[in-house]
């Protein structure tokens, strides 16, 4: 598999994604039989999202012998569809050369279901409870000056991917 | 009884390596905020110097790895001084010997970082954050076994 081909298309479609088609058209290094050989590799990261998702539903309180929660159905429905949403997003610009690693997903001790990406020294989580969903965004292990959080909106996921693939919610 | 620990002193934590602590990505060692559990928000360590700066005696289970912090670098998550004077700062580590486990220090928090309850919960889910950032950054100081 030619990953210089794959990282066109990436740039591709993050302009296609975030800037509107105007983009695509002018950055014109669509390489379409790249995206389709990234295919599979998508897909075992989205199987490997609903096997996660399938290990975490069935879990009973204390399941990690440390007093957590059972996650609530309704934190996981909340969840699913929006991990992978952001996979999808991102998993079109972060599949690496080597082994490709789905996000990490479990539950905490209360119970609510958290995701956590990581690319160059970013990291970015959301956190999902049976009624509102919050991210924070991670880049040092300052927790005043280096994170940052707030509740997680409808429209925010795409400028928080853009923030974890790129360090700033603008285009460089 | 003395609580205070040297800022150059090493903790350990023993951290489970089947998937829901750590992982490999990309060929990296991740550590996760999972690895930082505890109900009283005060996760425990043990002091490295206690423990004659052997990691296998913080070792909680055959099959986990263990990591070491340096108290300086966990200090300087918050970078505040504590209200409180018997805690040098906002968040600290603390010497919390037990029964059975004379090494044992805790994590904590000074409230003056949350205020409310529910700020309080914030503040402990970047302080395991950050925990495991610096965790991670460290890497295994004594591998779980293959």
């Amino acid at each position: 598999m030619d990953f210089n081909h794959l990282h066109s298309a990436r740039t591709t479609l993050l302009n296609q994604r975030w800037y509107g088609e105007d983009s695509i058209s002018s950055a014109s290094i669509w390489d379409r039989s790249s995206y389709r050989e990234a295919q599979p590799i998508f897909q075992a990261i989205e199987s490997a999202i609903a096997d996660r998702f399938r290990v975490i539903s069935v879990r009973k309180d204390d399941w990690d012998k440390k007093e957590s929660k059972a996650p609530s159905a309704e934190a996981i429905e909340s969840a699913k569809p929006v991990i992978i949403n952001a996979t999808r997003i991102l998993g079109r610009f972060l599949v690496p050369a080597s082994q490709p690693t789905p996000p990490f997903i479990t539950t905490d001790e209360e119970g609510a279901v958290t995701v956590q990406w990581n690319y160059q020294g970013r990291e970015l989580h959301l956190r999902f409870t049976a009624t509102d969903a919050e991210y924070t965004k991670v880049w040092g292990t300052n927790i005043h000056s280096e994170m940052e959080e707030d509740y997680l909106k409808d429209d925010s996921l795409k400028s928080l991917c853009q923030w974890l693939l790129y360090g700033s919610t603008h285009r460089r | 009884m003395d609580q205070h620990i040297d800022d150059s002193e090493l903790v350990y934590r023993s951290v489970r390596n089947d998937g829901e602590e750590s992982r490999i990505e990309d060929g990296k060692l991740v550590i996760y905020s999972s690895a930082f559990k505890d109900n009283n928000k005060e996760p425990s360590v043990d002091r490295a110097l206690l423990l004659e700066h052997n990691p296998e005696k913080s070792r909680k289970d055959s099959t986990q790895g263990v990591i070491a912090l340096c108290v300086l670098d966990i200090r300087n998550i918050s970078g505040v001084e504590s209200s409180n004077p018997a805690i040098g700062h906002a968040i600290d580590v603390i010497y919390d010997p037990l029964p059975e486990n004379k090494a044992h220090a805790k994590i904590v928090t000074d409230p003056i970082l949350g205020g409310s309850r529910s700020m309080q919960d914030k503040t402990f889910k970047k302080l395991q954050k950050a925990l495991a950032r610096l965790a991670t950054e460290a890497g295994w100081c004594l591998p779980p076994p293959r």
